[in-house]
């Protein structure tokens, strides 16, 4: 079997397999195709067979001619093959060692984010923003149903690096479909507010709550089974 | 947290490693399955899907979610294994080319060695093709990809990718049928 | 090892012992907590002579006050901003005899 070589050249390939019918090369296609006893190229054959499986009348000619019969017949004994090979016991894959490895290195590389006021003006104290978004996405999904995504904070005044000032959050969240989503993101945005004075000492200016998706209402969506809704309406 | 790749992928670009973290179980088994289809081996199929995952934690701030995450990890996985086999020393050996693993016996003997051999076999030829061939071929062959899809995922035109798919079906057919 | 040096590492000794001693806190390395749930085995403290990890000590002249920057990790369930004024202010006591007037800045890098 001739070895591939690994450049890729535009135009007729690089490297060929077998040796090539009558009548390849030049105006007939790539220098790897093959010209059936018929006159039908081979690569057009193996086309149409993929394209056609559900049509197999589309062209008579294919199952008339047995070059043509050869050729597709080739390509279903490997497809059979493929078939069988994968009929054997896939590798026990460690999925758990594996995220584990991945995550040893990902918390060498950790992306804190800024730093964000703690407590009052004048005091020296400072949270990251990663970790102050992890606890008011925390907050926003003690609210049933509701997911959060994207959470920036970012100083509510210009002036001064790091700015000691209030911040203001901006929180993207889906929410489950309800009658009042204003009142739901009242709410979300209640608690967010909340968690950055309980959880954190983090003085915000305000929050604001973007909806950027609805889910099915409680009770049809399989992860939030209704009862645990609020605001729910039968 | 969230069961939506798409706020979790968002999660992790603005620094959320625990988001991260589920993304990464939840990835894992697909994409391991594919390394193992395009390297062969096990073994070298983990380390392309352990550095892939790492390489996307780097590059997921740049991650605007223009396309799914997971073709997106998709797509990073099948660069890195044709890397990985454009690395490779060219294979003169066949005795060091990695077989399949050995067969599940809960299934019929007589069934589980042909499986086998059939497994062994095609391991070999595929083992003969180009990196290229050998990548564009697994996708359209096992993954049941669009040419334009493939295309796409390895930064070819669709002639190029069905090209390389046809000369890798000619290569196999003729290895197979000599096996049969 | 110079007199300045080991002027520095004692200060930021003293520091490191004692924010990590303040209730609520977890580690004062940021990532090295987690790197003990998963591979204990690897995990290795960086050599960066003994200053720990998470402790920053400077200071713009001789005779200055000390530049204290603490980087903690702390448990959850706990009030960031209290267990910052914790460290901070158990750091400046414990400082006030070998470098009063020391100037304490503190940071919470992560929830555990």
């Amino acid at each position: 079997m001739a070895m591939n070589s690994g450049a890729e050249l535009p135009g007729p390939g690089t490297g060929t397999g077998p040796a090539t019918g009558p009548g390849s090369g030049g105006a007939d296609g790539s220098a790897d195709d093959e010209r059936l006893a018929c006159g039908r190229l081979l690569s057009e054959v193996w086309e149409a067979w993929e394209d056609g499986a559900g049509a197999p009348d589309r062209d008579p000619h294919l199952r008339a001619c047995p070059h043509c019969s050869a050729a597709v017949r080739q390509l279903d004994l490997l497809g059979v093959a493929v078939r069988e090979a994968g009929g054997g016991r896939e590798p026990e894959w460690d999925t758990g060692a594996l995220t584990e490895r991945v995550m040893d290195v990902v918390r060498l590389e950790l992306r804190p984010g800024r730093p964000l006021p703690l407590g009052e003006r004048e005091e020296d104290l400072w949270v990251r923003e990663a970790m102050a978004a992890k606890a008011l996405r925390a907050a926003a999904e003690t609210v049933p149903g509701v997911r959060a995504g994207s959470c920036l904070i970012r100083p509510a005044e210009s002036g001064g690096s790091p700015s000691r000032g209030p911040v203001r959050v901006r929180l993207e969240v889906v929410v489950p479909l309800a009658p009042r989503l204003r009142d739901l993101a009242e709410e979300v945005r209640r608690r967010v507010h909340g968690a950055a004075d309980d959880a954190l000492g983090l003085p915000v200016d305000h929050v604001d709550v973007h909806i950027t998706d609805v889910t099915e209402p409680a009770g049809t969506d399989p992860e939030h089974p209704a009862g645990t809704e609020e605001g729910n309406q039968p | 947290m969230p069961g939506d790749d798409g706020l979790l992928a968002v999660r992790a670009a603005e620094g959320d490693e625990e988001a991260f973290e589920v993304l990464v179980r939840r990835h894992a088994p697909g994409l391991l399955r594919l390394a193992a289809s395009m390297l062969g081996s096990p073994s070298e199929a983990e380390d392309a899907v352990q550095d892939a995952f790492v390489s996307a934690w780097r590059r997921i701030p740049g991650f605007r979610g223009q396309s799914a995450f997971a073709t997106w990890m998709h797509r990073i996985v099948v660069n890195r294994c044709l890397n990985m086999l454009r690395s490779r020393r060219p294979v003169t050996d066949l005795d060091s080319v990695p077989e399949p693993e050995a067969p599940d016996h809960a299934v019929s003997p007589a069934r589980a060695a042909e499986s086998h051999a059939a497994a062994v076999a095609l391991g070999r030829s595929l083992s003969e093709l180009s990196p290229e061939q050998r990548v564009c071929w697994v996708l359209r062959e096992l993954e049941g990809q669009s040419y334009e899809t493939i295309a796409e995922t390895v930064g070819i035109s669709p002639e190029a990718a069905r090209g390389r798919v046809f000369r890798a079906r000619r290569c196999l057919t003729e290895a197979m049928t000599a096996w049969r | 090892m110079t007199a300045a040096a080991t002027g520095r590492d004692a200060v930021a000794g003293t520091v490191a012992r004692v924010a990590a001693g303040v209730p609520g806190v977890a580690f004062l390395r940021p990532g090295l907590a987690d790197l003990f749930r998963s591979s204990a085995r690897t995990a290795s403290r960086a050599a960066a002579g003994d200053t720990p990890a998470g402790v920053r000590v400077s200071r713009a002249s001789e005779a200055g006050p000390w530049e204290v920057d603490v980087q903690i990790v702390v448990h959850r369930g706990h009030r960031a901003v209290a267990v910052a004024r914790a460290v901070r202010d158990a750091v400046t006591a414990a400082l006030s005899g070998a470098a009063p007037g020391a100037q304490v800045t503190v940071t919470v890098t992560n929830a555990v």
